[in-house]
């Protein structure tokens, strides 16, 4: 069924409208979080916080973007309040421990690749994170993350070239690499 | 130490890479003829590799119904505060109208029910047409 559907009859108390609008934007919330945070018990609670913000506001939601860009928008904000609450939250340190995926080499290679976006993104600071993350790996306009952000299009250019510039150090093994 | 121009020519390859701007002759030029804006566009592919995340995140269904169970739960609060406060303001409402007639006050409050009565069913298609355009706004 599609997505304006389901959220038209979400918005109607439809409980398994809102389930499967939920089911269907799962991944890419928690992926986005475990990203943003590196951490996965911090991104555990802010999935589940997401969806239960979510659920309660429905009516509020707009149909003007896509329902992920909504929780999106609602995960950033909270983890931001989070930031805001508690600063070391920024210098935990956590082995990633995945227990629901299929089988052990799957397992493997999502700890591998985590890990190793760890090494990387660890060293940029949060706000352009979450510009880099919005962009590289879900291809959002600049203008849809300075939506979603709540900041100017100019500075989330200038906050993905400093990134790349970061990066670009640490694939280099300057001062920011290994 | 990058000079002006190729910063600016970076900025632009990382628009293209990125899908915001579109090749065009000069940049397509700069970049055959300079070795340090061609090591950064190759960076650029190299980075892809790097960052790349070919997992993703299983759907947690008990999880979701959990959220599900939570957020039901917090409605049904929500509603018996909400219930709650609408009879503690019927009360006091009553109260006051009892209290003005009891005061001699019963003919006027008569009166502005009628017209209220009169006048509130006036409203009626504008609040209507409030919706339907809320709707087609929904909708699109």
């Amino acid at each position: 069924m599609e997505e304006h559907l389901l959220v038209k009859m979400a918005k109607r108390n439809d409980k398994l409208a809102m389930e499967k609008l939920l089911h269907n934007n799962y991944s890419i919330l928690k992926g986005y979080l475990l990203k943003m945070t590196l951490n996965q018990t911090i991104t555990d609670d802010l999935t589940q916080e997401t969806m239960l913000k979510a659920i309660l506001n429905i009516e509020k939601y707009e149909h003007k973007a896509k329902f992920s860009t909504w929780l999106i928008t609602i995960a950033t904000n909270l983890y931001r309040d989070q930031l805001r609450k508690d600063k070391r939250l920024i210098y935990q340190e956590e082995q990633f421990d995945f227990k629901d995926t299929r089988n052990i080499e799957e397992d493997l290679i999502k700890k591998v690749e985590y890990e190793n976006l760890k090494k990387v993104l660890k060293e940029l600071p949060e706000e352009k994170r979450m510009i880099f993350i919005l962009k590289h790996y879900y291809d959002y306009t600049y203008q849809e993350i300075s939506e979603i952000l709540n900041c100017p299009v100019g500075t989330v250019r200038s906050r993905l070239h400093y990134c790349i510039k970061e990066i670009k150090k640490h694939m280099e093994g300057g001062e920011n690499g290994e | 130490m990058v000079s002006k121009g190729c910063s600016q020519y970076q900025e632009d390859l990382m628009d293209i890479y990125y899908g915001e701007l579109e090749w065009d002759v000069k940049t397509k030029e700069h970049l055959l003829n300079c070795e340090e804006c061609n090591g950064y566009w190759e960076q650029l592919m190299e980075m892809k590799k790097t960052l790349e995340i070919t997992s993703e995140e299983p759907i947690n269904y008990s999880e979701i119904r959990n959220v599900m169970e939570k957020a039901e739960e917090i409605q049904q609060k929500n509603s018996l505060k909400d219930l709650f406060i609408f009879i503690i303001l019927a009360s006091g409402f009553l109260f006051t109208i009892a209290s003005l007639v009891f005061k001699g006050y019963g003919r006027s409050i008569l009166y502005l029910q009628g017209i209220l009565h009169l006048a509130l069913p006036l409203s009626l298609p504008f609040l209507l047409k409030r919706r339907l355009l809320k709707e087609e706004l929904d909708e699109h």
